[in-house]
């Protein structure tokens, strides 16, 4: 069920209306579980099995870590099993495929089985969300949750259920202890989240798909230009996609009375990769950095030690993405230039005489060309797209889809005005107000019916 | 301050900063997690206290774009607004232009609201209008050969527009007429019953499989239920939408007169350099002013000896649909003609021939029971059909003369 479906909005308004009936109650905890666990099921109800046993063994281990003595051999009881279900439904056949390939280039006579598994939609997410309550515990920063059903919903919530944001257990959990707050300004805020991410995901995101997927299904057939366009253009796909989702998500919860947290900050105005992590995918870097950068030793133990902390967390954030070398490789880029350009960033000519427009414009450039990586089919497609890129090809002549360049650029300019001085131009109440209703008048008259949804890329992940 | 500002939280360096506190200390304060949960929670050895991280100010995204509940109220009066003047705006845009026996343009058959809209126009020029499917329209006719054509020829005068609609098979007319025909109002509507639509199962929309047919749009979507159409629900939704919200059936409008029928997305990537919004000013389809099929008699056009089904009447649902369209026709007080026919028998086998004319016989014996003026006497020339129902022009011109020598047509 997405978002963005009629499904989700009559499901929405259904529960939503008992939920503001039970809200308060003892019925409001199983209410969003079971809304959650309905929505979830939706897609597949085979999920089910795997999220309540994930939740079940969590939630049990906190119990026995709480009495126990040895917690450390607890909480290895529920990362090994939380990335032991990762590692199965999303990474099995990747290793199988390598070890096979291993196998065979060593002439060992092995054949490990390939098993054919459904991924799980958000598997990625709910895990790691589930893992961080049982680390938090560990760490002694939150306090073990009484009841089962709270913390059930707390991993399934379905707003942030399949694509995020990734919540910590202690900003998140003790959101579900108390009564839901539903204000006029939260559903204010919430509508206009849900408003902005639909119209992000469907008339942008969609849109730029459109232009997009044809060129990467077979990049040898178009010029280095068009190329360029089409990975220009997955750049701000991948971020009206994701973001798009994040925003629906969190105007849902709002809309709830839950507060989810901000995962995108206008990655596109980083002015350096570092800022671009923390400006990207947050609730996600973050977790990198708290539970894998700082526990390696984050940059207490020297510099060289740092750089191998901060490379084997980009890997693994890539791989995280995708269960394919592409991804790693994308991951090895973005932590390469970030060890490169991190002394860079640091001298004062950088900093002070460098203007802050050509910063953000390589930071663009640089995080444009590792979208090749993610986006491309296969290792020899992105090397293709690449070698097509930098080739004479580049100068023939591409049509330039003018709407599709028209949008990015508009929302560009709204980001780049609202972190400037000119910010105050953006502040009457008729550009919000005519912003919304353009949105809305768009989305009816060129969108509301005729276009098949489309999957949110972050589901995959 | 400026990363605060960044952050979404508000600006301290306003006057009346505390102000922005006293919600921060009401939160703090009084929306403690309640008192039933808070016994449960046993904080584990060496647990470290912190202020309630969930009690921390929501981050919006972009300030400059949160919406309050007032602003939410005028984004509701404006979009109410564009849905309703959008429409009539356009009909200043839109170059329709109608004239002399004009015909709707058959490449725009499904697009309502335009016919909506010529037949709002037919009925304030017209006095009289002739209403059907292709054979009305003049599949194998040129503009000035239809049947409305050769009526206004007889009569010296503008007197017949033509609302006929390819395809229009009678459950899509009586669709037409009540969702969209609502201007046809005190009219003397000329009706052309083709028996087409009851010579078998599948044109009666009464098949065992689903199958594609013309105008799923015009027919009932929920109930009756029909065997050949199943939509999903969003067709449903969105059909029900078209015929109940003018401005659906306008952006519809623009996906097929000026989108070539695909979404606009679809529609600026197939023309990536164009201006976004250079289709406003797009021409429509001009009117069709020659024959849509090669006017040629029915046998040179490879046709042959057919055998007809036929359907029995009483369970036809393209009979029904005939017979409440009449119905509500003469509830807006239209008085109704019917033309039964013109059909081919000549193309017919025998045996259909004899089922025919029981078939029609039964449409008649109907119509005089309703006191509905009618003729089902039309008896065209072999050579001057084009298939099994259309006329060639030649058909049209007898057929129009026909009706203007029958007293009941002239009264």
């Amino acid at each position: 069920m997405l978002f963005q479906t009629w499904q989700f909005i009559v499901f929405f308004i259904i529960v939503y209306t008992l939920f503001l009936q039970v809200k308060g109650t003892r019925f409001q905890t199983p209410l969003l579980l079971a809304a959650s666990y309905f929505f979830y099921g939706w897609w597949n109800p085979l999920y089910l099995l795997l999220i309540v046993y994930s939740t079940v063994l969590d939630y049990t281990v906190v119990q026995f870590m709480e009495r126990s003595q040895r917690k450390r051999i607890w909480l290895a009881v529920s990362i090994c099993n939380n990335l032991f279900l990762l590692g199965f439904f999303k990474y099995g056949e990747f290793f199988a495929e390598n070890l096979n390939a291993a196998f065979q280039a060593t002439g060992v006579p092995l054949d490990v089985p390939m098993a054919d598994v459904l991924l799980p939609v958000g598997i990625s997410f709910y895990t790691f969300q589930s893992m961080s309550y049982t680390i938090d515990f560990y760490r002694g920063e939150i306090r073990r949750e009484r009841s089962f059903l709270r913390f059930a919903a707390f991993v399934s919530l379905f707003p942030q259920l399949v694509a995020g944001p990734i919540e910590r257990a202690r900003t998140f959990l003790p959101q579900f202890a108390r009564e839901a707050r539903i204000t006029w300004t939260n559903i204010s805020d919430g509508l206009t989240l849900f408003l902005i991410g639909f119209f992000k995901k469907v008339a942008i995101a969609d849109y730029l798909a459109m232009h997009v997927d044809p060129v990467y299904a077979y990049p040898d057939e178009h010029s280095g230009s068009a190329l360029l366009l089409a990975t220009f253009f997955f750049g701000w796909q991948i971020y009206f996609d994701f973001s798009g989702y994040t925003d629906m998500a969190r105007g849902i919860a709002r809309m709830m009375g839950f507060n989810l947290m901000l995962n995108f900050n206008r990655p596109y105005l980083a002015n350096s990769l570092g800022d671009f992590w923390g400006r990207w995918h947050i609730s996600l870097s973050s977790w990198f950095k708290d539970y894998v950068y700082i526990p390696l030793g984050g940059n207490r133990r020297g510099t060289v030690h740092m750089y191998m902390n901060m490379f084997l967390v980009m890997v693994i954030s890539g791989l995280w993405h995708g269960a394919a070398w592409t991804f790693v490789i994308w991951g090895a880029m973005h932590a390469i230039g970030r060890i490169v350009t991190r002394p860079m960033e640091q001298t004062a000519f950088y900093r002070e005489q460098v203007p802050n427009i050509v910063k953000q414009a390589w930071v663009f450039a640089f995080v444009t060309v590792t979208w090749i990586f993610f986006r491309a089919e296969s290792l020899g497609d992105a090397w293709l797209i690449l070698g097509r890129i930098f080739s004479p090809s580049l100068f023939t002549a591409s049509e330039l889809p003018h709407l599709a360049f028209f949008f990015c650029m508009v929302i560009w300019i709204y980001q780049y005005l609202d972190e400037t001085r000119a910010r105050f131009a953006l502040q009457p109440s008729f550009v919000r107000i005519g912003a919304a209703t353009c949105m809305i008048v768009y989305v009816l008259v060129f969108l509301i019916s005729g276009t098949p949804e489309q999957a949110f890329i972050y589901f995959q992940f | 301050m400026h990363d605060r500002v960044r952050a979404g939280l508000p600006d301290l360096r306003h006057a009346g900063a505390s102000l922005y506190l006293l919600p921060v200390l009401i939160m703090t304060t009084q929306h403690l997690p309640d008192a039933k949960a808070r016994p449960e929670m046993t904080p584990p050895p060496g647990a470290r206290e912190k202020p309630d991280p969930a009690e921390q100010p929501f981050r919006f995204a972009s300030e400059t774009l949160r919406l309050r509940m007032r602003d939410w109220l005028v984004v509701l009066v404006l979009v109410i607004l564009a849905t309703l003047l959008l429409p009539r705006v356009w009909t200043l845009v839109d170059d329709f232009e109608t004239g002399e026996n004009f015909r709707f343009p058959y490449d725009l058959s499904n697009d309502y609201w335009l016919v909506s809209r010529w037949i709002g126009e037919a009925t304030a020029t017209y006095p009289a209008l002739t209403l059907g499917d292709s054979v009305v329209w003049g599949q194998y006719a040129g503009r000035n050969e239809t049947l409305a054509a050769y009526l206004n020829a007889g009569m010296g005068e503008q007197v017949f527009g033509n609302i006929g609609l390819d395809g229009l098979h009678p459950a899509a007319m009586y669709g037409l007429v009540r969702h969209y025909g609502g201007s046809i109002r005190n009219k003397q509507v000329l009706i052309q019953l083709n028996p087409l639509w009851v010579s078998s199962a599948q044109h009666d929309l009464q098949g065992d499989e689903e199958t594609r047919f013309n105008h799923p749009g015009l027919v009932p979507q929920v109930y009756p239920n029909l065997p050949v159409y199943k939509p999903t629900v969003e067709e449903v939704f969105f059909t029900v939408l078209e015929r109940s919200v003018d401005f659906f059936a306008w952006t519809r409008h623009l996906r097929l007169a000026y989108f070539d029928n695909m979404d606009y997305h679809s529609w600026t990537l197939e023309n990536p350099s164009d201006f976004p919004l250079s289709f406003i000013g797009h021409e429509l389809p001009a009117v069709d002013e020659n024959p849509r099929s090669r006017a040629i008699p029915w046998e040179q056009g490879g046709f042959t000896e057919t055998e007809f089904p036929w359907l029995d009447l009483e369970t036809s649902f393209q009979w029904q649909s005939f017979r409440n369209m009449i119905d509500l026709l003469r509830s807006r007080d239209n008085e109704v003609f019917v033309l039964v026919g013109p059909f081919n028998k000549h193309m017919m086998a025998p045996e259909s021939r004899v089922r025919y004319e029981q078939v029609k016989a039964e449409m008649v014996r109907w119509l005089e029971q309703e006191g509905i003026p009618h003729n089902a006497t039309a008896n065209l020339p072999t050579d001057e059909f084009g298939d099994a129902s259309h006329p060639l022009a030649s058909g049209y011109e007898r057929l129009a003369r026909e009706l203007l020598e029958d007293p009941a047509f002239f009264k």
